[in-house]
């Protein structure tokens, strides 16, 4: 049996494993179309997917928004205990209970201010260190306190003095303290609105205007900022790789900085960016050629002279709104954009080699520049060889590309560091739509039919980016913003050739506020 | 080998024209994979495009340490199985119940060429050949054919002894007969 068992296996292995039969070739037909049916589903997917999230980030930014502005943020009941207990009695001076030093009205509504100061206190207690005084929107009574150099108090702030203020909706009862409060009040508002701001807020105590509901106490700012960057743009067209510099960037923004907050909540701004760029094609020519030795368009052998021969220069313009609101360290911005960019190629002709009857290609390119008010310079390029057009003999043409986009960028950030102090770090995820409005072809000054069937009217981006910032002073900082923005569609309808082009920038800027 | 990384890796980018390369690297092998499985031609190109579908789209699973051929004829064979389990072929394993003794033919195994040895092959019973062709030719244990079909260790010894049986009774036939034939011309 053991003699017999292997012997006709190994004749049939030996001879059937290297077998090969050729299969009709309605198979190989079958596996592309689905392969092919499956990439345009799985694309559809990730532009399903990026939708979802998109509509996810704009309802829970809305939401957010939302019960900022019109919620019921659920202000905190003035605290009971030994200051308010104690708070009929108003003490000027070291000696009882601190919790003395706040003076606290009775029970009828009144509109008088109370004010107290107290200055070197010695023993501050524990229940002072506790004492919370806290805004009531819409009474009118406030009261004041004005700490000096409080030896143990938690209420000292890192200066050494502090205004605090805050409303408490009660009369005062002591009318020999209304001159000091006066007094005191008045030097408190002569501070400088910066040193308020800079000023770091015991724990305890929240910081708040003295006389007017906090809600409505906004002070503005416009910051202007002019970048001058290095950006690298990248589009894959044939596997190799293109590069240009740009740009120049200007952005200007308008804030809303709550009174007695150092950080803006509201962020308007308005931005325009040009850009120029010049480029001559030559610079990649060995690249593509030694690549693509056997590059035919209409019969015509591509020789190395066609790609030595194109040169392209660039200009475009982008213009945009965006709004954006911080929320603690999360800051959300959105906005709407229009960009407009050109692009002028001019080749030589006739530069086929194969003794081809002379003729050109135009190639379809589209490139544009994208920007938005985070100083964020982008660019994209599609690069589409198109064969069309008679045969001509003049020694180039000209021929200028015009594209106009809208987009609407959604970006979130956060910050690792407390926002709005002298050292920020923060990270930036997000998406943007960008919308083909019109494209048009010039050739030699005449207008021609336009090839807008090769570039899709829709885009979608993935934005990740990083900032960091230093600001020595208020008025003025440095910021530097890595930034890397990716297509997850390609930006031409061609099935051959798809292009996904990438953005990796790194813009620097001074920003001014006044 | 260098080449094929190259089109592996081309092919995982999706590239169709590295695709098609790869393809026509290999479906020549695999189809007749297939025929040893499904003898009909059209069922066994389905199942030639179903299998290089998983291929492409599970091409990342692929180590890259082994032979790139072993892991397509393993896709290969596991699709025609689970073909064959959606068809119920399991039924007609205990089928053919029949004892039949194994004698020695190697000889005549020896002369045949391999179209002829697939057709020795497409003719045994579904049982016989699926059992054969994972123990014989593709080199599966009897524990791992037992669980890949479902079956006991007992089952897939006696599917393939049956079958060896028959092909031997086979080329007995069909040597007896060509010897007929000598003799009568």
């Amino acid at each position: 049996m053991s003699n017999t068992e292997n012997l006709p296996d190994e004749h049939f292995r030996n001879k059937l494993e290297n077998l090969e039969i050729t299969p009709s070739d309605r198979v190989w037909g079958g596996i592309s179309s689905h392969l092919e049916r499956s990439a345009i589903t799985q694309s559809k997917r990730k532009v399903l997917w990026l939708w979802r999230l998109s509509m996810i980030t704009l309802l829970v930014s809305l939401t957010a928004t939302g019960y900022v502005i019109f919620g019921d943020h659920g202000q905190p009941e003035p605290v009971k205990g030994p200051v308010a207990d104690n708070a009929a009695n108003t003490v000027n001076g070291a000696g009882d209970d601190a919790g003395k030093a706040l003076e606290r009205s009775g029970s009828s509504a009144g509109s008088k201010d109370i004010s107290t100061s107290i200055q070197d206190q010695e023993t501050s207690s524990a229940s002072s260190s506790n004492a919370q005084v806290v805004p009531k929107h819409g009474q009118s009574s406030s009261l004041s306190s004005e700490i000096k150099g409080s030896s143990s108090s938690n209420m000292t702030s890192s200066s050494g003095e502090m205004n605090v203020s805050a409303f408490s909706g009660q009369n005062s009862t002591g009318t020999q303290k209304k001159a000091s409060e006066t007094e005191l009040y008045n030097e408190g508002s002569k501070l400088p609105r910066n040193e308020l701001r800079h000023a770091d807020p015991p724990e305890v105590i929240k910081l708040v205007q003295s006389d007017e509901p906090q809600a409505d106490s906004y002070s503005s700012a416009a910051k202007m900022a002019s970048f001058a960057g290095v950006t690298l743009m990248s589009s894959r067209h044939l596997h190799v790789r293109q590069q240009e510099l740009a740009s120049a960037f200007e952005e200007l923004e308008y804030e809303q900085i709550p009174e007695g907050e150092v950080c803006p909540h509201w962020i308007v701004g308005i931005n325009y960016t040009y850009g120029n760029t010049y480029r001559i094609l030559k610079d990649n020519s060995d690249e593509y050629y030694e690549r693509y030795p056997n590059m035919f368009i209409d019969d015509h052998k591509l020789s190395k002279s066609y790609y030595d021969s194109i040169e392209s220069r660039s200009t475009g313009y982008a213009r945009g709104l965006a709004v954006g609101y911080r929320l603690g360290r999360l800051t959300l911005k959105t906005g709407i954009e229009q960009s407009k960019y050109e692009w002028e190629t001019a080749m030589a002709r006739g530069a086929y080699q194969g003794g081809q009857e002379p003729s050109f290609v135009i190639p379809t390119a589209m490139s544009y520049y994208e920007n938005d008010t985070l100083g964020e310079n982008y660019a994209a390029e599609l690069f589409i060889i198109n064969s069309s057009a008679p045969p001509q003999f003049e020694d180039t043409v000209t021929l200028v590309h015009s594209f106009s986009y809208t987009s609407v960028p959604l970006r979130l950030s956060y910050s690792f560091t407390k926002p709005c102090s002298k050292v920020g770090v923060a990270v930036t995820g997000g998406a943007a739509a960008s919308f083909l409005r019109s494209y048009t072809l010039t050739q030699d000054g005449s207008l021609q039919a336009p090839e807008e069937h090769y570039i899709s009217k829709q885009s979608y981006q993935l934005i990740a980016g990083a900032s960091v910032s230093y600001a020595p002073v208020r008025w003025f900082s440095i910021e530097v913003q890595p930034t890397y923005r990716r297509f997850i569609q390609p930006v031409n309808r061609q099935q051959t050739v798809k292009t996904y082009p990438y953005m990796l920038g790194v813009q620097g800027g001074l920003y001014f506020r006044f | 080998l260098n080449d094929q990384e190259q089109l592996v890796k081309q092919a995982l980018k999706g590239e169709r024209s590295a695709q098609e390369k790869l393809y026509k690297l290999f479906s020549g092998k695999m189809f007749a994979v297939c025929l040893r499985y499904f003898p009909d031609r059209m069922e066994a190109e389905d199942i030639l495009q179903e299998g290089f579908i998983k291929v492409f789209t599970h091409l990342g699973q692929y180590s890259g340490s082994g032979s790139l051929e072993g892991w397509i004829r393993r896709v290969i064979v596991n699709t025609a199985l689970e073909k064959l389990r959606k068809k119920s072929f399991l039924i007609s394993l205990n089928d053919h119940a029949e004892a039949i003794s194994e004698t020695s033919s190697n000889g005549a195994f020896s002369t045949m060429e391999a179209n002829e040895l697939l057709k020795l092959v497409q003719e045994l019973p579904q049982g016989y050949r699926v059992v054969f062709n994972l123990y014989a030719i593709e080199g599966y244990s009897h524990a791992e054919i037992a669980e890949k079909l479902g079956i006991s260790e007992g089952t897939s010894k006696s599917q393939l002894a049956r079958a060896r049986g028959t092909l031997q009774k086979q080329v007995k036939e069909l040597y007896s007969i060509d010897k007929l034939k000598i003799v009568n011309e």
